[in-house]
């Protein structure tokens, strides 16, 4: 997998494939921001074009690569309250209360957590993955028996290749701790 | 006994009789290291648990868009207002004015403005293909952010790329007439025509 330097130095000359493989990166984690926030559908949507637009006029500003997430979730979080005050509403209309007591830092950490992780799930790819979702990702988990079916696994054995997977992927999250 | 990632998975997701489940706590609670593996097992399960929102495909590729044809760089070489240099008469310089033509020896070029000092050789053959090597120098701070080669006859943006923190840059080409531009800041520096080939 390129690193987020490759991809932005690539991106710079004008690598369209490279610029791809960075919306792609990191689209979860852009669209993520905005919808904590409780913007409206078409909100997330204008507040993700906006991201990848100030992307753009910043890639070479952006001198260290380890802190693109930061740099996605800081201009995700000021375009959401652009798009807030630009459109007459001036607070978020969520209603989990949990979230909106929640501070710029610790949303910011949730939501770079959920990416790593998700990303580490893609990375994992294969019947990892697969059961992965399964388990944990799909409401409602699909019963063993799906399982078993669908990844041609026994009964029995998806628990111990679960916490295989399992392992694979928390080494996958710590190896992209900054 | 310590618990094993096996036991701290099957803590945190449940699965435990409760006197091993208790053991598991007691054993946190003893041991900072085991508690932070329990955490870190706790908060990545959590995590994975959250399947956040995608953008529809429609969004996600007006967000590819975003970059254009050669790239903001590209609209940006096109558009800017140009301070053009002047050519620097060297001693090794065998041909002057526009540029490098012909030949198969590497030819040398330098170009100074107010901002910065360019440097250019230019190496290679119609079969090959030819390379710019160079550095631009800054006169102040400016960060070198982007060289592009500009080609005379459409004004297309045919190569850019980033030098490295030196200001030293390769670019590759083929034949034909180019300006070489370089963005220093919010400045761009154009150098006397190159003929290559």
């Amino acid at each position: 997998m390129e690193t987020d330097d490759t991809l932005i130095r690539q991106a710079m000359n004008g690598d369209q494939a490279a610029w791809n493989g960075l919306v792609h990166r990191y689209r979860r984690l852009v669209y993520s921001v905005p919808c904590s926030i409780g913007l409206p559908p078409e909100g997330c949507d204008d507040v993700f074009q906006a991201v990848y637009l100030a992307l753009v006029r910043n890639l070479t500003t952006i001198r260290e690569c380890k802190s693109l997430p930061k740099w996605l979730i800081t201009t995700a979080n000021r375009e959401s309250w652009r798009w807030l005050r630009r459109n007459g509403t001036p607070t978020p209309v969520h209603t989990d209360s949990q979230r909106q007591s929640e501070s710029p830092a610790d949303m910011a950490e949730r939501l770079e957590l959920q990416h790593r992780v998700h990303q580490a799930l893609e990375e994992l790819g294969g019947r990892c993955e697969k059961l992965l979702r399964m388990l944990f990702v799909d409401h409602p988990s699909p019963p063993y028996a799906a399982i078993s079916q669908v990844l041609g696994i026994p009964i029995g054995s998806i628990g111990p290749t679960r916490n295989r997977c399992l392992e694979k992927l928390l080494h996958l999250v710590d190896k992209d701790d900054p | 006994m310590n618990p094993t990632i096996d036991e701290i998975i099957a803590f945190e997701l449940g699965e435990l009789g409760p006197e091993r489940a208790l053991e598991i706590r007691n054993a946190a609670a003893a041991s900072a290291s085991q508690q932070t593996m329990l955490d870190r097992v706790s908060r990545c399960l959590g995590a994975l648990r959250v399947e956040a929102r995608k953008p529809s495909e429609v969004v996600i590729k007006a967000a590819y868009a975003a970059l254009g044809p050669l790239g903001w760089w590209g609209k940006w070489f096109a558009n800017a207002k140009r301070t053009v240099a002047t050519l620097i008469p060297l001693a090794d310089m065998v041909r002057p004015a526009l540029g490098l033509r012909g030949g198969s020896e590497p030819c040398h070029l330098a170009f100074t403005s107010s901002i910065a000092e360019v440097d250019i050789r230019v190496e290679g053959s119609d079969r090959d293909g030819w390379t710019l090597r160079g550095q631009v120098d800054p006169a102040s701070e400016g960060q070198v952010a982007a060289i592009g080669l500009v080609r005379h006859d459409d004004g297309e943006v045919v190569a850019l790329m980033t030098p490295d923190a030196r200001g030293r840059f390769t670019v590759e080409c083929n034949r034909g007439s180019f300006d070489l531009l370089a963005r220093v800041g919010d400045d761009c520096i154009v150098g006397p025509g190159i003929v290559v080939g």
